[in-house]
């Protein structure tokens, strides 16, 4: 089981769904959008502090979420000004403290949309940011909302083409880890440490080290089930999402800020449904003593970073293919749906110009023997034959190379300490029974939850030169590798948002497994259904997992790594 | 989520394995295959078939062990008395089927079990 962290927000429509938005993405977002000074910044990253205390009231309106001035938490009332002044007083002046009191005070007013930032940042009447917590396809317009629209992807029709947008999307999200990163930074925040101590309820700690630019915020989860359990995530310039440290009670999860920020998810259009790779755009929300508004500046400030990094990643790609630079526009263009010339392409039947020499000693290698795939064509398309070229030299670098897709849901549950405390209400403030409720940062948190699996199956292995940086290559898991925690979620794919419980089916597009002589990108489908992982002897299936679980009630710890050794050995995952 | 149904089988499916793993007389076989006994086991389990539950027992016995395996008065009556309960249950098609396909995971439950992981 990953503990992952606790809720931002209950549903409030449809029922009470529940929506898989962690609370420090939720505040993390609202703060980028007001990046613009060092207070409001602050006040974003801190607005919610005492939602993680779950303290929940049930009134005429519905359910209530208390978590500002006053609220009882043990034998005290929470103050804000005290939690705050005793922890930001070296990054923030006295005037500023004052500021962001009252900008968290206020943020549930009446008329706050007016001039309060936060308010105005969440609310759908002011920029509505948070709408993406709570829906798939938001009906504003998106860059009105901050989110700034990196690409569009339309018209993909193969897995290669979805292999290549996944790429895309890895290499935007690497280099705008940097950009957020400075601006951050910039604001007196280098590494920000968020953690999770499960057990009593006690009002959160916030400390600042001024030497080192880093914000801890140590929240205090009232929970039985999970009591003495803690989760520290740790926020920063390190790009890539990981789990490390891990011990028998507590773990560590590394992010960095745009696996919170950057998201890659489908978008009605008029053109059918299309792919969007979004990010939020800092600093879009300015505040003054006159109110709130939209910094337009900010858009377009923004909007040339990104294109550079757009274009960077393009080049990257084209040049690890060993492709000629004219590929970059191209790519581009077909990406966005246009497609030009009179060869057809073999994979997927779009049209191109470019003849690509297809003969055995050119494209389709001797070893390509996948002639159930292609289609009658002269040629193949930029997008399958990067695709193809990636994939090829993906297999070849080895071992195994996946990107992680948002994982599916197979079951939601509360935990039950959590439902105990509202029985006497007859109802619970989060209604799972009829699942989940799709929103543009559940499918990133799902995301998230897909990579965390894979990673406790595979291990990163060093950086082969010929590929970008931002291109992780992965090895099985030696034995000495894992660990009680690794295997166990290995088993049971069960993630807490607490009080979610939420049992998923991970899913990635998997190029390379095991050896080098494996590709899988072209035959996709073959991972449908419900392999995870392939093995030279049998496939990992969900089916045959679910068989295993028993297993991580009873076993002892030392017995995970040899039960791992079986499973490796068994199913034949390293040939 | 197993149901009922799958929960009658998955006992029987254990104690099945169970029975197979005491006939054998696995001290009695060559060092590299006591050593890498229960993916052997699994694997055979996979690869044997049978028309009735006695049968593919047998089977799966006979390709791992050959002649080497004796049935003791306490093991035979155990075998006896699970022959019955199958029988009872009516589904032995069902059972050989659901023991084929699931044996890596019932092998590595019935190895940890054993405290032989």
């Amino acid at each position: 089981m990953l503990l992952y962290g606790v809720i931002a927000r209950t549903q409030e429509y449809f029922g009470g769904l529940p929506v898989l938005a962690e609370i420090t993405h939720h505040q993390l977002i609202v703060a980028t959008t007001l990046a613009s000074s060092k207070a409001s910044f602050f006040a974003g990253l801190l607005h919610d502090v005492l939602k993680p205390l779950l303290k929940f009231k049930k009134s005429a309106k519905g359910w209530q979420w208390y978590h500002l001035d006053g609220l009882e938490v043990g034998n005290t009332k929470a103050n804000l000004e005290e939690i705050f002044k005793r922890g930001l007083s070296s990054i923030l002046s006295e005037n500023d403290i004052e500021l962001l009191v009252q900008l968290v005070r206020q943020h549930h007013q009446r008329d706050a949309i007016r001039y309060n930032p936060i308010t105005f940042a969440e609310n759908r009447s002011g920029l509505g940011i948070a709408i993406i917590e709570a829906a798939l396809f938001p009906r504003k317009d998106l860059e009105r909302m901050g989110l700034y629209t990196c690409i569009e992807a339309k018209g993909l029709t193969h897995p290669y083409h979805f292999f290549v947008l996944t790429l895309i999307y890895q290499g935007i999200k690497y280099y705008l880890n940097k950009v957020y990163s400075e601006i951050f930074s910039s604001l007196g925040l280098s590494k920000l440490i968020v953690e999770y101590n499960f057990g009593s309820e006690k009002l959160p700690e916030i400390q600042y080290d001024d030497r080192n630019s880093v914000l801890t915020i140590r929240y205090h989860v009232p929970s039985i089930l999970f009591k003495d359990l803690k989760v520290t995530h740790e926020y920063g310039s390190k790009a890539f999402f990981s789990i490390e440290k891990v011990g028998a009670k507590n773990i560590k999860i590394y992010h960095s800020w745009s696996d919170i920020l950057t998201f890659l998810v489908p978008s009605p259009s008029t053109d059918g449904l299309v792919y969007k790779v979004l990010c939020v755009i800092p600093r879009i929300v300015t505040y003054n003593n006159k109110g709130v508004t939209i910094d337009s500046n900010a858009i377009s400030l923004f909007e040339d970073r990104v294109q550079e990094i757009v274009n960077n990643v393009l080049t990257e790609i084209q040049e690890s293919v060993k492709l000629d630079s004219s590929y970059n526009k191209v790519l581009l263009g077909y990406i966005e749906g246009i497609e030009q010339g009179n060869f057809k392409c073999i994979f997927c039947w779009k049209r191109t110009n470019r003849k690509v020499e297809l003969s055995r000693g050119r494209l389709l290698s001797e070893k390509f023997t996948d002639y159930h795939r292609i289609q009658i064509g002269e040629s193949v398309c930029p997008l399958c034959h990067i695709g193809f070229l990636y994939e090829e030299l993906l297999r070849k670098q080895g071992p195994a190379f996946y990107l992680p897709l948002p994982c599916e849901i197979n079951s939601i549950d509360i935990a039950d300490d959590f439902r105990q405390r509202y029985l006497t209400y007859g109802t619970c403030p989060l209604n799972p029974k009829e699942g989940v409720a799709l929103s543009v940062l559940g499918l990133s948190t799902m995301q998230l939850m897909s990579e965390a699996w894979y990673i406790s199956l595979l291990k990163e292995i060093g950086g082969k030169s010929s590929l970008p940086s931002w291109v992780k290559v992965y090895a099985l898991r030696a034995q000495k590798n894992v660990n009680e925690f690794y295997v166990k979620f290995l088993i049971d794919r069960k993630v807490v948002i607490y009080p979610l419980i939420v049992k998923i089916r991970p899913k990635a597009l998997i190029s390379s497994y095991g050896g080098r002589n494996k590709k899988f990108v072209l035959n996709t489908e073959v991972l449908e259904g419900h392999s995870l992982w392939r093995g030279s002897e049998l496939d990992i299936t969900e089916e045959h997992l679910d068989m295993l679980e028993s297993l991580t009630t009873t076993l002892k710890s030392s017995a995970y790594k040899r039960i791992y050794g079986k499973l490796v050995s068994f199913y034949g995952l390293r040939e | 989520m197993a149901s009922e149904n799958n929960q009658d089988l998955d006992s029987l499916a254990l104690e099945f394995l169970k029975l197979v793993n005491d006939i054998i007389w696995w001290g009695d076989l060559p060092d590299e295959v006591r050593r890498d006994k229960w993916r052997i086991l699994a694997k055979r389990v996979m690869s044997s078939s049978g028309d009735d539950v006695q049968e593919f027992l047998h089977n799966i016995i006979k390709s791992i062990a050959g002649d080497s395996f004796y049935v003791t008065r306490r093991l035979g009556k155990e075998l006896e008395e699970y022959l019955k309960k199958v029988k009872s249950v009516g589904k032995e098609k069902e059972l050989i089927d659901y023991i084929k396909s699931r044996a890596i995971p019932l092998v590595i439950r019935l190895s940890a079990e054993r405290g032989e992981t």
